[in-house]
């Protein structure tokens, strides 16, 4: 679990990283995507183990 | 496990969940001044990025015509080669009519103008377009509020952020950006308002002289052309019209931009 979320977080500095070098919008749209993929995912998982 | 602390889980995990929205949402709302003071540190990467960019470009381009049947080649070099001519003649002819203008109007000072050539290392080809990053910065002479122009002397953004090696452009169509112009035909000036996607929108008095294909210039330089009135949506239980306006930006065909010094 908690490699896991590790994981999660060199991704999202690595997107946030990103938004900085490439980014030209007025949000940090890479890490907001990032962001969310993840919470949908934490959010989401915790019901897939439980009814097992 | 129990349900007492199981209970305490979940507090824990509601607690995680509300420190990373509140992260999230500080990163959003701060962004442009966390980006204005990061963004110099992480410079380099991004010039890294656009030499890169190049190369693999230039080399796809010089395995293509490898490739290529040598009288394809040799028919595109030619038609490209009368291209140059006629643009040179045509750029020649106008400079003429300016310099016969300026002399005209300014006693016989006449002042010479040199202009960069920039390339974008980073454009937005969403729909969302509001930003671009050019290749100069600070050492090539780009200075704040620059006036950056596509080919035809078509204004497209203006340089909002200077580093040493890039500058930031904000286009001129961004969402909510405002700009003034003026119509060719009847000078009729217009405050366009950016509606993202190279697009603008401007309301004007009903019954004002306007018509669709118009030209719109930028007012503060009407050398610059800024769009083409494309719709005019005409309500007569109003008591304005609503004008829609082409840019000229568009991010898979502008490669070259320019900004006079």
């Amino acid at each position: 679990m908690i490699r896991r979320r590790f994981i999660f977080l060199i991704l999202i500095l690595l997107a946030l990283y990103g938004d900085i070098v490439f980014g030209v919008a007025r949000v940090p749209i890479f890490t907001l995507v990032l962001c969310g993929i993840v919470f949908i995912y934490e959010f989401i998982s915790s019901y897939i183990y439980t009814s097992r | 496990m129990t349900y007492l602390s199981d209970r305490k889980r979940n507090k824990r995990k509601y607690w995680y969940y509300s420190i990373f929205f509140i992260v999230c949402a500080s990163i959003i709302y701060f962004w442009p001044v966390f980006r204005t003071h990061i963004y110099p540190y992480t410079e380099g990467a991004t010039v890294s990025y656009g030499e890169t960019k190049g190369w693999f470009s230039n080399t796809f381009a010089q395995v293509y015509s490898y490739f290529s049947s040598r009288n394809s080649l040799l028919e595109k070099n030619k038609t490209l080669s009368l291209t140059i001519e006629r643009l040179e003649n045509q750029l020649a002819d106008k400079d003429a009519h300016l310099k016969e203008s300026i002399m005209l109007h300014e006693s016989g000072t006449v002042h010479e103008e040199s202009t960069l050539v920039m390339y974008p290392i980073m454009q937005d080809v969403t729909h969302v377009y509001s930003n671009i990053i050019l290749s100069k910065g600070f050492r090539d002479g780009i200075v704040e509020h620059g006036l950056v122009y596509i080919r035809g002397r078509q204004a497209v953004c203006s340089i909002t952020e200077v580093y040493n090696r890039t500058s930031l452009c904000t286009l001129f169509s961004a969402s909510n950006q405002k700009v003034e112009g003026v119509t060719a035909s009847s000078s009729l000036t217009l405050y366009l308002q950016g509606a993202g996607g190279g697009s603008y929108i401007a309301e004007v008095p009903r019954d004002s002289i306007i018509e669709i294909g118009d030209t719109i210039y930028l007012k503060s330089n009407q050398t610059m052309i800024l769009g083409t009135i494309i719709d005019i949506a005409r309500d007569d239980q109003l008591s304005s019209w609503y004008v829609y306006v082409r840019g000229v930006y568009n991010p898979l065909t502008s490669n070259v931009f320019y900004m006079n010094q």
